[in-house]
């Protein structure tokens, strides 16, 4: 026998909302949330960003090169929803179908700022992917620089809330200008 | 056959040998992921693994390939090839299930119009098979009558054993690079011998999974309309993991970095993705899902017999293991000898 | 496998040619003449009507098209290219004397020996002309292995007709040829019969009778164009035509161009209609 949380996707274990955020019906009882805290949440984000600049490089680039270009994490991904993805654009092709450090970076970072704000951390990308790319890693990076530029915000649970890169704001903080 | 054993502390000294005049690629830990690598020593070299996440077939028809690289000026062009292989190379530890499926690529790359590119690798590489002993539940390479033990698409064969390999000499080619380093191997006893086989009837016996292919090519050839395509194919996500990880498929693209200097390069590409048969100006002949699964499992049990004779599939239980959403394909053969295509025509 | 002492070359590589004259035949089709640089290139490329090859420029990419020029006629190669996509606009910008890569010939071809002593009906829409005039050449320069030919071209408009200069002062000029030209929609000077191919074919009404049809164009014209030969009666072994696919190698292994068993790019483009009733609708 494995122990539950041995079984269990990373994903489950860091996750906060057990219990559907919106239903009409729910079956079954609620469960009790864990308590996770922020510093948990970005635990691994924080160390990363401890790095030294080349150091990050070279993480990424290592986990790059592995990446198949297969794109499932996009197309199992909830908020990727585009009706033709630039990856697949032939003429023009925008993105080399070579699968190489370079070309798989362009991949992974633009898949990554194209579901910012809108990444409801379901980590289905990363519990599919055939070569363990850590993707829930990019994806709460963003989540964390974009809580500490907008304020924090959980994308989904909230109906009418809009996603930080959805809408303007004057007071917009201008950081990359 | 000429056999020789060899202690698991030797088997290290003799890759360490083969490393001075050959590549090594093996099976080594990246992060936690196994796959085919070059290793530089055999300090690096994974023993214990059931499989690779990719085969083996990406040594051989690599994920990009340059195939020349050119230059363009005013009213000239010259095109250089992509070189052959520097040095020879050893591939140790390939199961019997990739070993099969490298002899279905010698299909698609000799034969007409003869690949030189992926020949030269494959004349030039030593292939170590690895007999399994204890298959995992995915496998059902016994299905497409590969044994789990033993393999004649290898070189040179190894079993573990207590303390050691087992090596089954089955080419020169595989007994040149077993002299780099004579010293290290032994002549087995009989006992060793019987060992070895014993231990390669155990592992035929430990496979738990099992389709009969038989006939599924006859059947699918009446079956390209059936509403079964429809019925399995809403779940496919369209992704390239099947393909990518499966060793028998080999679609590739072609295409050119831009500008007046550069290379032509090929890459896989999978007939699960949008653009595949999408032609300039738009016409698509496999516009969906639909199209696209049938593809896939067509070419696999009727396109590919009907051209070389043998089902494309080895069984080796990669697709099983990571397509997100459990596309089965000994669920289709099954489903296929069950009659349901032909129910479900009806 | 058996060691191998030398790299053989890889069938993706092309040879280095010439472009040495351009036409413009409308306004988006060119027909450009080509010439291997290596000489020995150029008379080693044996190849049969309706064959194709690969055209490269490196740095833009490689497309698949239909070799027009006949064998018959040596040293020079010839294709006609409407302008669609990225390699075949970028071609359309070359010059005289540019340098180009191609790689061939590919494909099977028009079954010739199978029409000694037949009539022949061409039937063509738009740059669909390009592989039949390889064919027509070739049956105009074997003039009597063969029996009446019956040419039935047309196009959008007059100006989209391509080879109009040998249309009218060559081929018509044959004795035992017939020439029909139509297009969509006329304009100011056309003179000439106006409407679609398949309506003007059924007007011209060629017998089946000991005769063969070869049709190439638009799908959707070779689909009317079908029915109308069906109408005439001419049965499926017939009806040849040709299909188009996306090609990447050319050679029977990218797995791109296959309908079923069959890879257009070795054992296509040419089909007899009663081939394609047995391969699955999938083009
Ligand atoms: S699922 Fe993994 S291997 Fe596939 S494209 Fe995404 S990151 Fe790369
Ligand atoms: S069958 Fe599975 S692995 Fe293959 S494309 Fe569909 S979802 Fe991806
Ligand atoms: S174009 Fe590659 S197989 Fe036909």
């Amino acid at each position: 026998m494995v122990a539950k949380a041995e079984a269990m996707p990373a994903k489950c274990r860091d996750c906060d909302y057990p219990n559907p955020v919106l239903s009409d019906v729910l079956i079954g009882e609620e469960v009790q949330p864990r308590q996770i805290t922020p510093q948990d949440r970005y635990a691994e984000v924080v160390e990363l960003e401890s790095y030294k600049r080349e150091a990050k490089k070279d993480y990424w680039d290592k986990v790059f090169d592995r990446c198949i270009r297969c794109y499932a994490c996009r197309n199992v991904c909830p908020a990727c929803d585009c009706k033709e993805c630039v990856f697949d654009q032939v003429e023009p092709r925008w993105v080399s179908k070579a699968v190489n450090v370079p070309e798989n970076r362009i991949f992974h970072i633009t898949r990554a700022l194209h579901v910012a704000g809108r990444c409801v951390e379901c980590g289905e990308c990363e519990r599919i992917c055939p070569m363990h790319i850590p993707i829930r890693k990019l994806n709460k990076k963003i989540a964390k620089d974009l809580g500490e530029l907008f304020g924090e915000q959980r994308p989904g649970t909230q109906l009418d809330e809009k996603p930080a890169l959805g809408v303007f704001a004057v007071n917009d903080p201008e950081e990359f200008m | 056959m000429e056999h020789k054993v060899i202690s698991r502390e030797n088997l290290g000294k003799w890759l360490d040998t083969i490393t001075r005049e050959y590549d090594l690629i093996a099976p080594t830990l990246d992060d936690d992921v196994v796959l085919f690598k070059e290793v530089k020593s055999a300090a690096r070299v994974l023993l214990d693994y059931n499989n690779t996440v990719l085969p083996a077939k990406d040594h051989f028809f690599p994920q990009t390939e340059t195939v020349f690289r050119f230059k363009a000026s005013a009213g000239q062009l010259a095109i250089e090839p992509e070189p052959p292989l520097a040095r020879p190379r050893v591939l140790f530890g390939v199961r019997p299930c990739d070993l099969k499926s490298i002899t279905l690529l010698d299909h698609v790359f000799d034969g007409d119009f003869q690949d030189g590119q992926y020949l030269d690798k494959r004349a030039r590489t030593v292939l170590v098979g690895l007999g399994c002993n204890s298959p995992q539940p995915t496998c059902f390479c016994g299905s497409f009558g590969i044994e789990p033990g033993s393999s004649p698409a290898a070189d040179l064969f190894f079993t573990e054993m207590e303390g050691g390999y087992l090596v089954n000499i089955q080419s020169e080619k595989g007994k040149e690079a077993l002299q780099k380093g004579w010293s290290f191997f032994a002549d087995p006893d009989a006992g060793q011998v019987k060992e070895a086989s014993e231990r390669a009837a155990n592992a035929k016996k430990a496979l738990k999974l099992s389709v009969d292919p038989k006939g599924v090519k006859e059947e699918l050839d009446h079956f390209f309309e059936s509403p079964y395509w429809d019925e399995i194919s809403p779940k496919c996500l369209t992704c390239g993991i099947c393909t990518y990880i499966c060793p028998t498929c080999h679609c590739f693209d072609i295409n050119d970095t831009s500008g007046q200097a550069g290379e032509r390069f090929r890459c896989w590409d999978s007939c699960m993705f949008t653009d595949f048969t999408r032609m300039a100006g738009g016409h698509n002949p496999r516009p969906t899902k639909k199209e696209r699964v049938r593809q896939r499992f067509l070419h696999k049990l009727r396109y590919f017999p009907d051209r070389y004779k043998e089902y494309a599939c080895v069984g080796c239980g990669r697709c099983l293991q990571k397509c997100p959403v459990h596309m089965d394909i000994t669920q289709i053969i099954s489903d296929v000898k069950g009659g349901k295509l032909q129910n479900a025509a009806k | 496998m058996q060691q191998s002492s030398a790299l053989k070359k890889s069938p993706l590589i092309p040879e280095v040619a010439t472009i040495e004259k351009i036409t413009q035949e409308t306004p988006d089709v060119k027909t450009f003449r080509v010439v291997f640089d290596d000489p020995s290139v150029m008379d080693g490329f044996t190849y049969r009507s309706g064959q194709c090859a690969m055209v490269s420029l490196p740095g833009v990419g490689e497309a698949m098209i239909s070799i027009t020029a006949s064998p018959t006629r040596k040293g020079f190669l010839e294709f006609s290219v409407k302008k669609a996509g990225m390699l075949t606009g970028a071609l359309h910008e070359a010059e005289e004397g540019q340098k180009i890569g191609v790689r061939g010939p590919y494909g099977n071809s028009f079954p010739i020996e199978s029409m000694y002593g037949k009539d022949l009906v061409f039937i063509g829409g738009g740059i669909g002309l390009a592989p039949l005039r390889s064919l027509i050449n070739n049956v105009l320069d074997n003039r009597d292995k063969f029996g009446a030919v019956e040419i039935i071209y047309g196009a959008r408009s007059p100006q989209d007709l391509v080879f109009k200069e040998e249309i009218l002062e060559n081929w018509s000029k044959v004795k035992g040829v017939k020439v029909h030209v139509t297009v969509d929609k006329g304009d100011d000077d056309w003179k000439g019969p106006v409407g679609f191919v398949p309506a003007f074919a059924e007007q011209v009404n060629p017998s089946p009778a000991g005769s063969i049809a070869i049709t190439c164009g638009p799908p959707i014209m070779i689909k009317f164009v079908l029915q109308t030969l069906a109408k005439l009666k001419f049965t499926p072994e017939q009806i040849i035509t040709t299909l188009e696919m996306k090609m990447k190698c050319g050679v029977g292994k990218c797995g791109r161009c296959n309908i079923g068993e069959k890879y257009v790019c070795v054992d296509g483009p040419v089909f007899t209609l009663a081939q394609l009733g047995n391969m699955p609708n999938e083009f």
